[in-house]
């Protein structure tokens, strides 16, 4: 068989992509090629455990810092312990300087929602792959996009690692294999656009409730978190520790696995990824422990550690969904960023209006930051592709 | 001895934000509680020494609660604020106040083991304990740039469209400068092999 050189994504590209930061057709270009290609997958992963080594710096400063801290910020703005000033403070009636953003303003959510001369449209002719196309065949796309395109596509990475340019395999079992916006189910920009304008206005007036319910439920979650972390700081931490290198050694398995060698341009052995994301999990199976705050709202809620509509109904959801929301957007859920992306992804999608085509995309994308975060969680993974591959079904496309 | 504070843990952001701005200037404390630790994790990163951290967190705390009455407070109160930080970090990292980097042997914050020491985690191999040291020196070896657009979306965990709203920048600048910024911590760490090539 003719040797096709392999294309690969820039590392702006791959790197937004890791970050979750991709939408669209975009996306799934990327991800299509990261799965199948070694090389670019080392890279992603590689770059996913320096960061990890990154955040797992110890602390440089103790609580006594902290409390030291809040007494001086307090003094400064003339706050005492306990005290109630009852007006405003002179400190508050300054101007504001200039390192505080003029306002809070919402900016796009990924870098394809961006406007501006960096955007451009990628691949409109995207939609010639068919619904039912397997891995060779998004393999090909790849190649020819790169022919035809030379967008985002760059000069063949050297593989200094010895590893085979081919794909070991795209997984054929699930929707995430298969773009979402083929043929007449694709949607137009201006369509998108114009449901989120909707979609915003809705989701403004309904945030006064949301808030409404917040006060009732954080109090009691926000406690039980605390009063855990306090009592189990140290061990927290030594699990987050395991999880980390589990987490890392699932990803080296992968990697290695990666730069097995194989017979140039084989044909993709059917199930080899979907092995990977089975040994993956076998190694990161001991370190599905919830976090204390993440199972705080669980058990809150009455909620299992990873959402199953068996045995979760949809007024338990949409009860959870500020305690899960707050996780989220606070940073708080950590290392189970993928069981949360999950829960929203549910709450999106029971709340989901069908004619609306970016609440529709919504779902997707929540769905697919799950996918994306639960690299080494298998549990997570296997029900999202499964909710996706469901969810997409009931939209009317081809999963 | 001080006045017991009143249990906020409850609140949210913008129940806190409201009693503040209705003269509750105390509840302040609890926004310092929820976000004290991220804040001074991004501003070490940025400026690299405790005493710069330090008076970054604390100004970012001034400037932030001088200015809520601009916060949209039913948004979360932390992404906000470690925008503030950041800002101010880089501002005094380009003010002049550039020091060098505190070594990773200096002993830590009011006499605690240096970094190199409380980074060995008894139940860490050497290999991994010798890697992370690697990656924290390579950290600190990288321009102010560089470092401190790694340091909003690793510490800071910051979205690309708010790291551009820190920056003031495009949101592909920061798409370009972040993965520069990734360029060249695999380069300092001896991973040229993943370096994208040049084009052809």
């Amino acid at each position: 068989m003719k040797h096709v050189p392999v294309q690969h994504p820039s590392n702006e590209d791959l790197f937004a992509y890791r970050d979750g930061e991709l939408s669209g057709e975009k996306r799934f270009l990327i991800e299509a090629h990261v799965v199948s290609c070694a090389t670019c997958r080392e890279l992603v992963d590689g770059m996913s455990g320096i960061e990890a080594d990154l955040r797992s710096r110890p602390d440089d400063v103790g609580e006594e810092y902290y409390a030291r801290l809040t007494d001086s910020v307090l003094g400064k703005i003339g706050a005492r312990s306990g005290a109630k000033t009852g007006a405003k403070s002179e400190a508050r009636a300054r101007p504001a300087a200039e390192d505080v953003p003029r306002v809070e303003r919402r900016r796009p959510d990924s870098m394809d929602d961006a406007e501006g001369p960096r955007r451009r449209r990628f691949f409109p002719w995207f939609g010639v792959v068919g619904a039912g196309a397997a891995a060779a065949s998004v393999l090909v796309v790849v190649v020819m996009l790169a022919q035809r395109q030379g967008e985002w596509i760059r000069a063949p990475r050297p593989a200094s690692t010895g590893a085979p340019e081919e794909p070991l395999t795209v997984r054929g079992d699930s929707a995430l294999d298969q773009p979402a916006e083929t043929g007449e189910g694709r949607l137009t920009g201006e369509k998108v656009k114009s449901d989120l304008r909707a979609r915003s206005a809705k989701e403004a007036a309904g945030e006064e409730d949301l808030g409404a319910r917040a006060k009732q439920n954080l109090g009691t979650v926000r406690q039980e978190a605390e009063e855990k972390n306090a009592m189990t700081a140290p061990a927290a931490d030594e699990v987050a520790n395991k999880k980390l290198e589990l987490q890392k050694d699932a990803s080296g398995m992968a990697a290695r696995a990666a730069r097995t060698p194989v017979a140039e341009q084989a044909p993709p052995a059917a199930g080899v990824v979907a092995g990977l994301d089975e040994r993956a999990a076998g190694a990161a199976g001991a370190a599905a422990t919830p976090s204390a705050d993440y199972a705080a709202v669980l058990r809150a809620h009455g909620l299992p550690p990873v959402y199953d509509p068996a045995r979760v109904d949809r007024d338990a959801l949409l009860k959870a969904e500020t305690d899960l929301r707050f996780l989220y957007m606070a940073g708080r859920a950590e290392t189970d960023s993928a069981r949360v992306r999950l829960y929203i992804a549910e709450i999106a999608r029971a709340k989901v209006d069908r004619a609306d085509s970016a609440a529709v995309e919504g779902v997707i994308h929540h769905y697919w930051r799950a996918i994306r975060l639960s690299r080494d969680d298998a549990a997570v993974a296997s029900m999202a592709r499964r909710r996706l591959a469901d969810f997409l079904r009931e939209v009317g496309r081809e999963p | 001895m001080a006045p017991e504070r009143p249990d906020r843990s409850t609140l949210s952001d913008g129940e806190l934000v409201r009693l503040i701005r209705d003269g509750e200037v105390d509840a302040f404390s609890e926004l310092i509680r929820r976000t004290q630790r991220a804040a001074y994790r991004l501003a070490r990163r940025i400026t690299r020494r405790h005493e710069d951290a330090d008076d970054v967190v604390q100004d970012a705390y001034v400037k932030a609660y001088r200015a809520l009455d601009r916060f949209a407070a039913d948004r979360p109160f932390g992404p906000w604020f470690l925008t503030i930080v950041s800002r101010t970090a880089l501002t005094r990292i380009r003010d002049g106040a550039r020091r060098a980097a505190e070594s990773l042997d200096a002993p830590g914050y009011d006499g605690a083991p240096p970094l190199s020491e409380r980074v060995a985690d008894p139940a860490q191999d050497s290999e991994t304990l010798e890697r992370r040291l690697r990656i924290e020196r390579a950290m600190a070896a990288l321009s102010d740039d560089h470092r401190a657009i790694l340091a909003l979306r690793v510490e800071g965990d910051l979205s690309y469209a708010q790291i551009a709203e820190t920056l003031d920048v495009p949101l592909g600048t920061v798409m370009s400068r972040l993965a520069r910024a990734r360029e060249a911590l695999l380069a300092a760490l001896g991973e040229e092999r993943t370096m994208e090539p040049p084009r052809s």
